[in-house]
């Protein structure tokens, strides 16, 4: 049987320095996965969303004695991580500007390569189609089709008024479906 | 014959899993179980579990659970931030009371021209009378290095300059 996971109760353990270790680990337990697919999903690459999500869960362990609890601790996480994944991926666009290939033909050729990645022709297609969109879009598209998270819960994380994130689901799917005809 | 029957019959109704017939695929019912767990874990944050094609490799989340875990709660080098060291605070404290205590120190304390306010003439007469001032001091004092030394010298001048009269009635 899944355990719950009271999160109020699991920040109380987290501030006593006798349970704080058993607190990080049940958070650990609970939020690694979601947290490591979240910025798979935003990377494409396996090593660095590896990476992303080791320096999440590091931030997590320094900084959630301070947290003050003005949203859940999940959209809190999610937020560090969003953040965290974003400045990753910005420093890999501008550490590859260099070159004449753009970061996210690199990134479709690795999904062609099938480094990491299993999924069939349409996963293939959809992926590549995320490729092309603008971050913000790309996002909102992930948290809403793939983590089914809801426009209030996204607006937490990302800080964006829920109207703007139903623009940008909207134009998301408008271009996805055209990639898709087309290719 | 009829006991063959009966056995048959027996043998039926133990094997039997009451299912009409119906047959699942081998551990149908562990995965199933698995997969439920993965989506009311999913449900109560409103995930669900597409992963869009993407894989992992072989035990890959404990691998990373472990290498976090080690950087965090198992690390030896414990990290303390700057400005919760309880020395630097007691060290700040100290500093600062310590500058406090002199501005005020030296607020308080009389100057030199202050002093010298505070004292009669009177005062100040009798202890001249009570010390020993030579010459050489008081030269050094009025600034006059050219101030003779010769008894012949200073007649002169307090013939010069004194009224001998005014003197005799102070006298």
């Amino acid at each position: 049987m899944a355990e719950l996971f009271n999160e109020h109760e699991i920040i109380l353990l987290f501030r006593e320095e006798s349970t704080k270790q058993k607190a990080f680990v049940k958070i650990l337990d609970f939020y690694q996965k979601r947290v490591y697919w979240h910025v798979r999903r935003i990377l494409v690459n396996h090593d660095d969303a590896d990476d992303v999500t080791q320096n999440t869960f590091i931030k997590v362990w320094e900084n959630l004695q301070n947290f003050r609890q003005d949203s859940k601790l999940y959209t809190w996480i999610f937020r560090i991580a969003t953040n965290e994944a974003l400045s990753f991926l910005n420093k890999k666009r501008s550490s590859t500007t260099s070159s004449l290939q753009e970061y996210e033909t690199i990134l479709n050729e690795s999904l062609i390569a099938g480094s990491y990645f299993d999924g069939n022709a349409i996963e293939l297609k959809l992926q590549q189609a995320l490729l092309l969109l603008p971050d913000k879009q790309k996002l909102v598209f992930n948290m809403k089709y793939y983590e089914n998270m809801k426009y209030e819960e996204i607006e937490q994380i990302l800080g964006t008024s829920v109207g703007a994130l139903k623009a940008s689901y909207h134009h998301a799917v408008k271009k996805i479906e055209e990639y898709l005809k087309c290719n | 014959m009829l006991n063959n029957e009966e056995d048959n019959i027996d043998n039926y109704i133990k094997n039997k899993n009451n299912q009409g017939g119906f047959t699942t695929p081998d551990d149908y019912f562990v995965s199933m179980s698995k997969s439920i767990l993965l989506k009311i874990e999913g449900k109560q944050l409103g995930f669900e579990t597409r992963q869009g094609g993407f894989m992992i490799p072989d035990s890959f989340f404990e691998n990373q659970k472990q290498i976090i875990l080690n950087q965090t709660t198992h690390s030896k080098a414990k990290i303390i931030p700057f400005y919760n060291k309880m020395a630097l605070k007691v060290a700040s404290m100290a500093a600062m009371l310590m500058i406090v205590g002199f501005l005020f120190v030296h607020s308080i304390a009389p100057k030199n021209t202050d002093i010298l306010a505070n004292i009669s003439g009177d005062e100040i007469i009798n202890h001249l009378e009570k010390t020993d001032i030579s010459e050489e001091l008081i030269c050094e004092v009025i600034g006059q290095n050219n101030f003779s030394k010769k008894d012949t010298d200073l007649e002169k001048y307090l013939d010069e300059h004194v009224d001998e009269d005014l003197l005799i009635d102070d006298l």
